[in-house]
C-alpha cells in the first residue's frame, strides 16, 4: 500500500496521458486544494495553495505537513469534526481565520501583504475501489481578506466577527483602540459610513445571501441572522435595500 | 491508479463542477452537479451538447464560460439561476440549486499553453471580499 501511495505521490509530478486532464483541473483550479494520507499527512498541493503561500515550494510542504499535528489546526477543536472527512464524510468549516503568523514563521514567508484572511475550507473524502478513505482533500476560499493594518481594518473585522451579535459600540471602538467619538468620526472619514451603518450593512448583505436558499423561509432567514422578521428588522431590510425580503427573493431567485 | 485518484477528487467535490471541450461538450461532471441537475452520468457519454445559450438566464456565466477560451478566468457572483445554462434546466427543476449563487469559470491549459478545456465551479454565495488598505 505504501509502494502504491509513494509511486502516487511521485505521479503527482510526472503526469502524462490520459490522466493529464484531471491532473491539470485540479493544478489550475483557481482555489487551493490539498490532499491528505489517512494519517494527515500532505500528498497534493496544487498552483493555487502555494500561491497563497507564496511561491513556497511543494516539497516543503507535501511529506512534511500533518494536518493532525498543526498546532493551530489542534487549537480550535475540531480535530475531532476534522477526523469524520477521515471517517468517509464530507465536513465544512466556515470563516477560519487563516494563521497568517504561524504560517510565516513555519516557511519563512516575510512578504505576506495582508492583515488576516478568513476561509471557508471544505474536507471531503476521496474513496478507493472498496469504498475505503484513500485519500482526503480540503478545498480553501478565501471568505474575507483584511490588507490594512489600522484600526478601521481591525473595526470591520471586529464587526464581521460579532455580526450575529448585538451591535457594541464600545467594543467596538476599544477593539480599534479609540476613543467611541474618535473612532465613530474616523471610521465615517475612512469608509463613508457610521459604524452601526457598517453593521447594518453586512446583516443585510448576510440575510441577501441566505434568501438565495428557498428552502428556508423568510422568518428562518432572519432567525437565521439572530433578527425578527416581524419587528423593525424588515423595515430595515426594505429601508435598506428598497424591497421586502419576499420581494426580494421573487426578483432575484 | 492516477487516473483513478484524480477521477475521485473530481468525482467527490462536494460542490457541482463541470469540465467541458472547446465544443461546449461536458467531458466530466462531479456528482454534486449530476445530482444538482438531475442528469445520469450516461448522458455525459453521449457527448451531447449540455449548454443552452438560449435558455440561460445569468448573461454573465454565458459569457464567462465563452472567454475561458480566450485565457480568462472569473468569478461570478449573485447569480440568479445559473444551471438554467445546462439543458435548460429551471431552478425549479434542479435540487437545491437555490444555494449556489457563485461560480469560478477558468481555463485549463496543457504544456503548451493552450487551452484544452474551461471549467465550471459553482459555489454557495460566500459574499467574497477583499477589504483594502484605508488611505490617510
Amino acid at each position: 500500500m505504501n509502494d502504491e501511495k509513494n509511486s502516487i505521490i511521485e505521479s503527482f509530478r510526472t503526469m502524462a496521458g490520459k490522466d493529464e486532464l484531471l491532473f491539470r483541473v485540479i493544478e489550475c483550479f483557481p482555489y487551493p486544494i490539498q490532499v491528505y494520507d489517512t494519517d494527515g499527512t500532505s500528498v497534493l498541493v496544487n498552483k493555487a495553495m502555494l500561491e497563497e503561500y507564496h511561491a513556497v515550494s511543494a516539497d516543503m510542504i507535501v511529506g512534511k505537513y500533518n494536518v493532525f499535528k498543526d498546532p493551530d489546526v489542534i487549537s480550535t477543536g475540531q480535530i475531532d469534526v476534522l477526523r469524520r472527512a477521515f471517517r468517509g464524510e464530507t465536513v465544512f468549516f466556515p470563516d477560519v481565520r487563516v494563521p497568517l503568523e504561524e504560517i510565516s514563521r513555519r516557511y519563512g514567508i516575510s512578504d505576506f501583504d495582508v492583515e488576516a484572511v478568513y476561509q471557508d475550507i471544505t474536507v471531503f473524502p476521496i474513496f478507493d475501489d472498496r469504498d475505503q478513505v484513500m485519500y482526503v482533500a480540503a478545498l480553501l476560499i478565501n471568505r474575507r481578506i483584511y490588507r490594512g493594518k489600522n484600526e478601521i481594518e481591525k473595526a470591520k473585522e471586529y464587526l464581521e466577527n460579532h455580526w450575529l451579535d448585538k451591535f457594541d459600540l464600545s467594543e467596538t471602538a476599544r477593539v480599534a483602540c479609540l476613543s467611541k467619538a474618535h473612532f465613530s468620526k474616523l471610521f465615517k472619514k475612512h469608509t463613508g459610513m457610521t459604524p452601526l451603518d457598517y453593521y447594518t450593512n453586512y446583516k443585510i448583505g448576510k440575510i441577501k445571501e441566505m434568501l438565495a436558499d428557498t428552502n428556508l423561509s423568510i422568518t428562518q432567514v432572519f432567525a437565521a441572522c439572530n433578527m425578527d422578521y416581524s419587528g423593525n428588522a424588515a423595515r430595515s431590510f426594505k429601508n435598506k435595500v428598497g424591497v421586502t425580503a419576499s420581494e426580494y427573493r421573487k426578483k432575484y431567485f | 491508479m492516477n487516473e483513478a485518484i484524480f477521477f475521485q477528487i473530481i468525482d467527490m467535490f462536494p460542490y457541482p463542477m463541470v469540465v467541458y471541450s472547446p465544443s461546449y461538450r461536458v467531458k466530466m461532471a462531479s456528482r454534486a452537479f449530476l445530482e444538482v441537475v438531475n442528469h445520469s452520468e450516461k448522458l455525459l457519454d453521449k457527448d451531447e451538447e449540455l449548454f443552452n445559450w438560449h435558455n440561460a438566464v445569468d448573461l454573465q456565466l454565458v459569457e464567462a464560460s465563452r472567454k475561458v477560451f480566450a485565457g480568462e478566468s472569473n468569478r461570478l457572483h449573485n447569480l440568479k439561476d445559473p444551471f438554467s445554462l445546462f439543458a435548460g434546466k429551471t431552478r425549479q427543476e434542479c435540487a437545491k440549486s437555490g444555494i449556489y449563487n457563485s461560480a469560478a469559470v477558468f481555463p485549463v491549459m496543457n504544456d503548451e499553453n493552450e487551452i484544452t478545456h474551461g471549467v465550471i465551479v459553482f459555489l454557495p454565495n460566500t459574499c467574497r471580499k477583499d477589504t483594502r488598505r484605508d488611505e490617510n
